[in-house]
């Protein structure tokens, strides 16, 4: 699931988010553009939203085994 | 015959030999302090060291109390005393009767300066190598002991942020804790974008390592931005220095290594607000033009239109007569002025001062006798009309 990719990237996906607003506030876009931006950008947002609700950790040692109970 | 002694006798010996040399006795010595015990006795035990010896030290309870500081492992001292020998250990010793701390640069301190000024020439210091730290860093490093408080303080921090968190294990403090963290910190390269290295407070010779180059080039040649939080708010060791940036404490580290989550929340918030309105507000720009565009075909615009032809019409008639108006009287004006030219040359004014004029039928003057003949029909013009006459008689003018 996309969702739980380890490959999302934040901050691509802020930077992104931004720049779709900005482009949408200019109000200069084509109908269809703009849908479509919106779209994608509520998407992001989700996007967004959901993996930083993502409490799960993803805590790994190096070497040797992690003391219980660390978070 | 050779003398046996028995071995209280000798440290006996030792002893008077010790305490009878004056290079021995009333000294003062410097170094550092190391493995300090205060007994229940009230007296003090530890070691004085400087970088490659050390002694045993004593401070009876008697001298100890005037101290006015705590005796502690790694400062700096110079100790007033005499040196003696422990007889029933055999142990030599320092029996220290005043003390006074190092306010001179100790060598530990000197080592510190040195290093450091050596890593400033290198420009381990330089404020333009330092690095930002990433807004959303996707995987963090931590370098720190796994049992240590510091790493539980940095784990609640960062632990709600969704990000791959590396903990790459060192022995902090201690013999080999050196090259512990520095290879610990060597270990994370290429895994993270942003490196924690961390340990709780202590005592100098606890950060010691801290100090030290190996660490120092560890995290000069780092490739992410390196937040150091070691010891406590008020200890600065290298390690700080060579950081990208320095924490007061494990928890500031986790603090700085994350963005903070409501605040992202928040902004998110924010822009699904923008978006949705601007939306909004570009659908509404297409229904308002819609709408005017709607409002310019309707019939009433084009009754509109029409009145306003006719109306301009109408004015361009208006305009057009009146000019034409203004040509005919203009005309006029001529045409009188005209004729009160025509009038000046005019025979009329003649005539009416009783003159006439006479002419053939033909219309020719007839300006003497020998224009007419007798009997012939002449014209007379006077001022109030015509008279045909016939010639009787001539008379012509001598």
């Amino acid at each position: 699931m996309l969702l739980l990719d380890d490959e999302f990237n934040l901050e691509q996906a802020m930077e992104d988010l931004e720049k779709i607003v900005r482009e949408l506030e200019t109000g200069k876009l084509p109908l269809e553009e703009s849908l479509a931006l919106f779209e994608q950008g509520i998407r992001l947002i989700r996007l967004c939203s959901i993996n930083l609700d993502m409490a799960e950790q993803r805590i790994e040692s190096l070497t040797g085994k992690l003391p219980e109970g660390l978070c | 015959m050779t003398q046996i002694f028995t071995v209280t006798e000798l440290n006996l010996r030792i002893r008077n030999r010790l305490e009878s040399d004056l290079h021995l006795r009333d000294i003062w010595i410097q170094g550092e302090l190391s493995n300090v015990v205060n007994h229940r006795s009230g007296h003090r035990y530890f070691t004085l060291k400087d970088r490659e010896c050390q002694i045993s030290c004593i401070l009876f309870r008697n001298h100890g109390m005037r101290l006015d500081f705590e005796l502690k492992d790694g400062l700096n001292v110079q100790i007033f005393g005499d040196v003696s020998i422990y007889g029933i250990k055999g142990q030599l010793q320092l029996v220290a009767r005043g003390m006074r701390l190092d306010s001179g640069l100790g060598l530990r301190h000197l080592e510190f300066e040195q290093l450091k000024q050596k890593l400033s020439i290198e420009g381990f210091f330089d404020l333009e190598r330092k690095r930002t730290l990433p807004i959303y860093p996707r995987s963090i490093g931590i370098v720190t002991s796994p049992d240590g408080a510091a790493l539980r303080d940095v784990l609640r921090i960062i632990g709600f942020y969704p990000a791959k968190i590396i903990i790459s294990p060192a022995k902090v403090q201690g013999e080999g804790s050196e090259e512990s963290i520095a290879s610990a910190i060597k270990a994370l390269n290429s895994k993270t974008n942003v490196v924690i290295v961390c340990r709780g407070g202590g005592s100098d010779e606890d950060l010691w390592s801290f100090n030290s180059e190996a660490v120092a080039r560890a995290i000069f040649e780092c490739d992410a931005p390196v937040i150091s939080a070691i010891g406590h708010e008020t200890d600065f060791t290298i390690a700080d220095f060579v950081a990208d940036i320095r924490a007061p404490t494990p928890t500031a580290a986790g603090e700085m290594a994350v963005p903070d989550l409501d605040e992202i929340k928040q902004n998110l918030c924010l822009l699904e607000t923008r978006i949705i309105r601007s939306l909004r507000s570009s659908l509404e720009r297409r229904q308002n033009k819609l709408d005017y565009l709607t409002l310019s075909f309707s019939a009433r615009r084009m009754y509109a239109l029409l009145t306003d032809y006719n109306q301009n019409l109408a004015y361009i008639g208006e305009r057009l007569e009146s000019a034409e108006k203004g040509i005919i009287m203009t005309l006029r004006q001529r045409l009188e002025i005209l004729e009160s030219c025509l009038a000046a040359v005019s025979p009329l004014a003649t005539l009416s001062r009783g003159y006439a004029i006479a002419m053939s039928l033909e219309g020719k003057l007839i300006l003497g006798p020998n224009d007419v003949i007798p009997g012939e029909i002449l014209k007379l013009l006077l001022l109030h009309g015509r008279l045909n006459c016939m010639v009787l008689d001539e008379e012509k003018l001598k």
